[in-house]
């Protein structure tokens, strides 16, 4: 989180990837650096042993939400909590 | 690292243990064989190694296999984890750019390596792998002819390693590894947790150091404008990003609950456009006792003291506070009392009774005066030569502050007498109430005399002629001395004004919430 | 890392800062792929790289030192220099 706020303060939209257990620090800990909106988006857990294929779906799946997420102009309210897809 | 068939001799040891004398290969395996964990702080994969094979090290060691956990961080650090986790083996540390791990060839901690008496490589397991793992301590055992003590089976059995900081390049591990030196500081500009100038990042040991057992959770009230909740902690982190000594910090909590009085109006303060900043007066025992300055230099830098106590109230008020310049706070100007202003009042210089005595406290009491205040105003007399002359000159000073033609004046005007003016008024036997008399009655002007740009109701609706003073009454004039013994410059500090704020004091050391 | 700092800030009542303006497209825009090192991180990003190219991106691949740590204020710097977008993975 503290990069992605970093590359905000500069002016670089950026968007991490991070698996879904990793929700709950990650909002915690963007609040606690002054960013409430920085971007995460959400893959399923676990990834460490998938295959390259399996691996290779994940990305495909959230390609859009992470399109969205360099290029949707900041919404008001609370970031999105993560699908459970 | 070992393969099937290939013996290899265990690469020495280049690591720091507890205790003295160095830690080798051939010591660690006196006793039949050695098992090195190789781990780092940053793993949980290292940490769970730990967990679960920490308690076995006892018997272990009964047995003739000694356990050491060597790790890629400082001693100190090795030995908080190590004695957290319930690792009962030895302990070790590699320094920068971590030699032993990079001879062993680590890709990734834990990397757990077995050497028996000779030496020589027996086996490694890297990550954690349960099997693997059981199967190395059989091999142990086989060495020693004993049979050892296993981990019990349990979820996960496998779990991926991290990345051993020896994979990592050797100079980037090197400047990784560095104490929090300028990237430290980096990060507090980056975090937005400065007045602009560099802070001291308020680490949980610097702030539990700055609390000194006070209780964190106690709450002064809320900071405006932001509203966030003044907790002795967060009053601590302040303290300590401002440069504070422990010592000074009853001082700064004092100057919090005098600031966050509604009756001082900070919300007022950290909003508006005025170049308003809160003047903190100390006076009382505590002065000498934390090294404030009262003397040469006393409005100025130099003393720690001085700038960051007053700094530390400002970064309450800017950081917990939300009241940043060029943000929530919108002062046109500002002026440089915003980074912080703490005046020590020189009570033994003085021919008068201190600010504190005047306001209702005991001599011996060490009290903060919090004053909402503008930059100070230096006014210059080495000519006069009477004491009429040279009150005169100090009143006519302030007679613009504000704005030239403002009069009356409600809000104070804080003078900061010099001592050498002190010593006019003393030698002439001047009380501090005949003073306050004398600059009051010396600033009349005519009404018509006033009517021209920026002026008072007060004045639009006075007969023409009618005289005018520049305050409303006596006691808008606050004096206190302060300053070098040589020269004759003393100040005037102008108010904030038209929100109510009135000046407020507190005893250093008063209980919270107050009980009076 | 070691612990974080103590922050002066309530974070309750913190007013939150902005975001950087976002693009109406990726395409034709730079985008620095930051691995973070942890395992299978950088098969994730040669995915992503391959999806955000077909998007009309041109891309760049960055690493951090540590997993753990945030990136050295160095490297931030640097990425900031050459790139219109960042994306980090994969935190697990």
């Amino acid at each position: 989180m503290h990069d992605l706020v970093h590359l905000e303060r500069r002016g670089i939209p950026a968007v991490g990837v991070a698996t879904a257990p990793f929700a709950d620090e990650a909002i915690e800990q963007a609040r606690r650096l002054g960013m409430p909106g920085a971007r995460v988006v959400y893959v399923p857990h676990p990834v460490q042993l998938l295959t390259d294929d399996e691996l290779d779906a994940r990305a495909d799946a959230i390609l859009p939400a992470v399109l969205a997420a360099l290029t949707e102009p900041a919404a008001p309210g609370p970031p999105p909590a993560p699908s459970t897809a | 690292m070992n393969e099937a068939g290939t013996r290899i001799t265990a690469p020495p040891l280049s690591v720091r243990g507890l205790g003295p004398g160095e830690v080798t290969i051939a010591g660690l395996a006196a006793g039949g064989a050695a098992l090195l964990l190789f781990v780092n702080e940053d793993c949980p994969t290292s940490a769970l190694a730990m967990r679960r094979l920490g308690p076995l090290c006892r018997a272990w060691q009964d047995a003739g296999l000694s356990a050491t956990a060597v790790f890629e961080d400082p001693l100190e650090i090795a030995v908080r984890i190590t004695r957290r986790l319930g690792w009962a083996g030895r302990v070790a540390s590699e320094d920068p750019p971590y030699e032993t791990s990079r001879a062993y060839g680590l890709v990734s901690v834990p990397t757990a390596v077995l050497v028996d008496r000779t030496g020589t490589i027996v086996g490694s397991v890297t990550g954690w792998d349960h099997a693997a793992v059981v199967a190395l301590i059989g091999q142990a055992g086989a060495l020693l002819g004993a049979g050892l003590p296993v981990p019990e089976t349990a979820e996960p059995l496998l779990k991926p390693g991290c990345s051993s900081k020896a994979a990592i390049d050797p100079e980037l591990a090197a400047a990784m590894s560095a104490p929090a030196g300028p990237d430290g500081i980096e990060e507090m500009f980056e975090r937005g947790w400065t007045d602009g100038l560099p802070v001291v990042p308020p680490t949980p040991e610097r702030v539990e150091a700055m609390l000194g057992g006070s209780d964190p959770g106690v709450s002064l009230g809320l900071v405006p404008p932001d509203m966030g909740e003044a907790t002795l902690e967060r009053v601590a982190a302040c303290a300590v990003l401002a440069g504070c000594r422990p010592v000074y910090f009853p001082v700064v909590v004092a100057a919090a609950q005098a600031a966050l009085d509604p009756a001082f109006n900070l919300h007022g303060q950290a909003v508006t456009t005025q170049p308003a900043g809160q003047l903190v007066v100390v006076n009382g025992p505590v002065r000498e006792a934390i090294g404030l300055n009262s003397g040469m230099g006393a409005l100025g830098p130099g003393w720690r003291a001085n700038l960051t106590i007053g700094r530390a109230l400002r970064l309450l008020v800017t950081l917990t506070g939300g009241g940043m310049p060029g943000k929530l706070d919108r002062a046109t100007q500002g002026q440089m009392g915003k980074v912080g202003f703490c005046v020590a009042e020189d009570e033994e210089v003085s021919p008068w009774e201190p600010l504190h005595v005047e306001r209702g406290f005991q001599p011996g009491q060490s009290v903060v005066t919090l004053i909402g205040s503008d930059a100070p105003l230096s006014i210059s007399d080495h000519r006069s030569r009477t004491p009429e002359d040279l009150a005169w000159v100090l009143a006519w000073a302030a007679a613009s502050q504000w704005s030239t033609n403002w009069w009356p004046l409600e809000e104070p005007s804080v003078f900061v007498i010099c001592p050498e003016h002190a010593e006019m008024f003393r030698a002439a036997g001047w009380t501090k109430q005949q003073l306050r008399r004398f600059m009051f009655d010396a600033v009349h002007k005519p009404a018509a005399e006033l009517r021209r740009g920026e002026t008072t109701p007060f004045v639009h609706a006075a007969d023409p002629a009618a005289q005018v003073p520049k305050w409303a009454s006596p006691e808008a004039i606050v004096l206190i001395v302060a300053g070098g013994e040589a020269g004759r410059y003393s100040a005037v500090l102008g108010p904030c004004t038209g929100m109510g704020s009135q000046i407020v004091s507190r005893e250093v050391g008063s209980p919270w919430p107050p009980t009076t | 890392m070691a612990a974080d700092y103590v922050s002066p800030f309530d974070d309750r009542v913190r007013t939150p800062e902005p975001l950087a303006p976002r693009p109406a497209s990726v395409s034709g825009r730079r985008v620095v792929l930051l691995d973070i090192r942890k395992n299978r991180g950088a098969e994730f990003l040669d995915r992503m790289e391959t999806l955000l190219r077909a998007e009309g991106a041109v891309t760049a691949r960055s690493a951090k030192e540590i997993f753990s740590k945030p990136a050295a204020l160095a490297l931030i710097g640097e990425i900031a220099g050459r790139a219109d977008l960042v994306v980090e993975a994969l935190a697990d």
